[in-house]
């Protein structure tokens, strides 16, 4: 039987992996590793039954964190009547996409996430998530067409993005 | 794909950052077992159970929300419930110091009534948990440890008006450990910053104040150890374990990586650091994690020898010498041949397997000696132990369940004396005997 990962062990890892999808949807530093931290922190919680594939978990749980932080940052900054473009250059298109993100199912959104925002390759994404190259290609196919409806009509660079590569 | 939208220098999970995580870790299980008790007060109540307990004042989870619901620097005198400290320190059975993490700060927080009371004695602490802390009295205390600074130095901060202001003490690059007897305070100093990579191994100085920390001299000699620089939390790898104002021992270990075994000594000085002899380290090379060294008096040690853990579980050996480190007995092991090259020590029954020791309780001292045959044990994520026999068995402390402590925590435990003892569990809560025997929570 494989020996268990100790959370120590991948600790930096899966922080770094948290950050980085965080970050792609809020675009602030702090705000990236407060998500961060927190998906971690669950993460330990519940370790005992993540720790053999815990990036799809962790994925899923920071994205779902760093919307609906970007969610309440969006009405807070429309409450006060800030401008959007002096907030954050891509705030607009970090809001579409946790949008279009928000609108895939579970697992979809895992594979997109981790194939697209963490830049995974497809086998690392399938072993991480306990599934074949040929469901994350499944599921990464549909996620980017769903994706790329969503962006596309509103114009978002990553929309182009993704026609170019998917 | 989005990569425009990445940052170009994403911030290192340092160990500042788990400290966090742990932190934060703690309060989502407090915050789960709360929910789970209000479920069950109110399921109780829709089927019309009367719960025969008379509840005064507000409800722990009720008090630590609030705790954790305020933002920015806190008062001083603001308080704290004892559910948030991270770690506790005693000078007597009424006066302790803690450590609590709130928020992006680590605080300072005073209790004078044995526990039960905390409050806020400074919002705002140079040094971040995992820190580590002591206090010779009621007022004078040194903090140090925790995250090294971008340089990599780890100072020593000293303080005369119980926590509530701290001043640099004059001495470093890195301070690793520090022991106070009354205002006779030494200090063992690494003389390299710490390194993020590898490199060669730095000698150790010991510094010495007799003014409570004011003003500091290197004593006439330097303890002939010295310190792998290579880590991220300093104070995880040498050990100053004072006897008397001129008895020590310093003990040394480091854990490389790729190499096996440790580079673990030990030495001793009985002149207040004018002279050092050697003493050997009794720990076997495959134990090479960690070691950690406690003492009831001037030739009863304890070592606890500590491998990699794994999936909860740990090997770990404890050795007793009652000369002072001359000779070694093993006392018990909690054996795991995967984790000790497949050699399986002799000594029956013993330590638990279960819970981490050093290096992984950062912050904590987990081993906590009161006589050559009593001694408390807290490894992180497991249960408290002790044993009554020198060591060679320990049994879980079944008091402290019985007062509601939930085993799998982090934390440590400290004695004032032989009937006063506190378990701080991380984020969790705070427990007292005050007969050695029986236990009770403290506080909300």
């Amino acid at each position: 039987m494989a020996e268990a990962v100790r959370f120590e062990e991948v600790f930096s890892d899966l922080y770094r992996l948290a950050y980085r999808v965080s970050f792609k949807v809020l675009g602030d530093r702090g705000d990236a590793e407060d998500v961060a931290q927190e998906a971690l922190a669950r993460a330990h919680v519940r370790w005992a039954r993540l720790r053999d594939r815990p990036e799809g978990w962790i994925v899923t749980v920071a994205t779902n964190l760093a919307i609906d932080r970007l969610r309440r940052r969006n009405r807070t900054t429309e409450s006060r009547g800030e401008p959007v473009a002096l907030v954050e250059t891509h705030l607009s298109e970090r809001i579409d996409l946790a949008r279009a993100l928000r609108r895939l199912s579970r697992r979809q959104r895992e594979v997109v996430v981790l194939r697209y925002l963490a830049d995974w390759p497809e086998l690392a994404v399938a072993d991480a998530l306990g599934c074949t190259p040929g469901t994350v290609k499944s599921h990464a196919s549909r996620g980017l067409a769903q994706l790329r409806h969503h962006l596309e009509d509103r114009g978002v660079r990553g929309g182009d993005d993704v026609r170019a590569s998917g | 794909m989005f990569e425009h939208l990445d940052d170009p220098t994403p911030p290192d999970a340092t160990s500042r950052t788990f400290g966090a995580v742990l932190a934060r870790a703690a309060r989502l299980r407090r915050r789960r077992a709360a929910s789970a008790l209000s479920a069950l007060v109110v399921g109780a109540l829709a089927l019309g159970v009367v719960i025969g307990v008379t509840v005064s004042g507000p409800a722990p989870s009720q008090t630590f929300a609030a705790f954790d619901s305020q933002t920015g620097l806190l008062a001083a005198g603001t308080p704290v419930p004892s559910s948030d400290l991270a770690s506790v320190v005693f000078i007597g059975d009424l006066h302790g110091f803690a450590l609590v993490v709130h928020g992006t700060q680590t605080l300072l927080a005073v209790s004078t009534d044995g526990g039960g009371a905390w409050t806020v004695a400074d919002p705002n602490l140079p040094v971040s948990f995992p820190a580590q802390f002591e206090f010779s009295d009621d007022a004078h205390g040194y903090l140090w440890g925790g995250p090294p600074s971008t340089t990599g130095t780890v100072p020593l901060w000293v303080t005369a008006d119980g926590g509530r202001t701290w001043t640099r003490a004059g001495i470093g690059p890195v301070v690793s450990d520090v022991s106070a007897i009354g205002p006779d305070v030494w200090a063992v100093v690494g003389t390299c910053p710490v390194r993020p990579t590898a490199g060669p191994s730095c000698p150790v100085v010991l510094e010495v104040s007799t003014d409570n920390g004011q003003t500091w001299s290197a004593a006439a000699a330097a303890p002939p150890v010295s310190e792998n620089a290579e880590v991220s939390v300093s104070d995880e790898n040498i050990e100053l374990a004072r006897i008397t104002r001129a008895r020590a021992y310093v003990l040394t270990f480091a854990s490389r990586a790729g190499s096996p075994g440790t580079a673990g000594s030990l030495t001793y000085t009985a002149d207040g650091g004018q002279t050092w002899t050697s003493r050997a380290d009794p720990c076997p090379s495959y134990f090479d994690t960690g070691e950690q060294i406690a003492a009831s008096g001037t030739s009863d040690l304890w070592v606890i020898c500590a491998s990699q853990a794994s999936a909860g579980t740990q090997a770990k050996a404890l050795y007793r010498s009652s000369n002072g480190g001359i000779q070694w007995t093993l006392a018990a092991a909690a054996n795991a041949p995967v984790l000790t090259g497949g050699t399986v020590l002799a000594a029956a029954g013993g330590l638990p397997t279960e819970g981490y020791v050093t290096p992984y309780s950062l912050g904590h001292e987990n081993l906590a000696v009161l006589t050559a045959t009593d001694a408390w044990l807290f490894p992180d994520r497991s249960a408290v132990y002790d044993t009554t026999d020198g060591g060679r068995t320990w049994g879980v402390v079944a008091g402290l369940s019985k007062a509601g402590l939930v085993a799998g925590g982090t934390g440590n435990v400290v004695f004032a004396d032989a009937t006063h003892g506190w378990v701080c569990e991380t984020g969790t809560g705070l427990w007292r005997t005050t007969d050695g025997r029986t236990w009770q929570r403290l506080g909300p």
